[in-house]
């Protein structure tokens, strides 16, 4: 029954890598205690957890460190979006993303100092200082970026963010 | 039957008054949530002062409950949702007056 269980988060965690600890709660209809018990007794082959920015991600133990990192930045909707444009469009200036993606530079700005310090997307500059956001690998995150899918809480956040920076900041 | 009025009022609010405190309590609260969690991830001051106005939208809505289904005298009510109103938009103000000094470029580039 117990093992059960610690095989159905497991499971969960498989199908969803970057996976919260309340969506593991609300999808598997569990207590929160039971959750918080079963993911102890699940050892590192089994499930691996990873703080970011204040909240625990679990992952499948086949994900290496950048899938790790890339999946919990790309759980936010806008961060995708700019990863996504940046792949449409190659080297792009920060100006030209939040133009595409229709952001406020706060916005922009805000993501970019997760996906630098991530090493997802590299800030270039030129001689004169002006800066190019470039992918650091394309291919990899390209992939990641299509199996990744934030939730709706998420996406609210996210969102309730980008109409903040937008009227407050321009 | 006139002076029972008031006292079948009190018993059974009516279903329209307590659909409507429903909508606004569920809906304040969610907008609520999504200040308070966005002010957590930008820890910005003007995101304290939305979630703040957006904590004063959710007490309109308390204070109301209180006064319709509960304890609270309707003078009273009418105040307080006055206050309340005062106290958003101070606290929108506030958002508005900060969202310059806390957002500047990082870059220094001209926006």
């Amino acid at each position: 029954m117990s093992g059960d269980t610690r095989a159905r988060i497991a499971d969960h965690v498989a199908a969803n890598p970057g996976v919260h600890f309340s969506e593991l709660v609300r999808a598997l209809d569990l207590a929160p205690g039971q959750v918080q018990y079963h993911l102890r007794q699940l050892r590192d082959e089994e499930v691996v957890a990873e703080d970011r920015y204040g909240r625990t991600h679990y992952y499948p133990p086949d994900c290496d460190a950048f899938e790790r990192r890339a999946i919990a930045v790309l759980r936010r909707e806008t961060a995708a979006d700019v990863v996504a444009t940046l792949l449409r469009r190659g080297p792009s200036s920060p100006g030209s993303v939040a133009e595409d993606v229709d952001i406020a530079r706060s916005t922009l700005e805000f993501h970019l100092d997760r996906l630098t310090d991530l090493g997802i997307v590299a800030k270039r500059r030129d001689e004169r200082g002006r800066v190019t956001l470039v992918l650091e690998r394309p291919e990899e995150t390209a992939a990641i970026l299509r199996t990744v899918d934030p939730s709706l809480p998420d996406r609210l956040v996210d969102r309730f963010g980008r109409l903040l920076d937008r009227l407050l900041a321009e | 039957m006139t002076e029972l009025s008031p006292l079948a009022h009190a018993a059974a609010p009516d279903p329209p008054m307590l659909a409507v405190h429903l909508l606004a309590g569920v809906g304040s609260g969610l907008l609520l949530v999504l200040g308070v969690v966005a002010f957590g991830r930008r820890g910005s001051r003007s995101y304290l002062l939305v979630a703040l106005a957006l904590a004063a939208l959710a007490a309109r809505t308390a204070v109301s409950t209180l006064a319709v289904f509960g304890p609270l005298d309707p003078a009273l009510h009418h105040f307080s949702e006055h206050v309340l109103d005062a106290v958003m938009a101070t606290f929108l103000l506030g958002a508005v007056y900060y969202a310059r000094t806390v957002d500047p470029s990082p870059e220094g580039e001209p926006r």
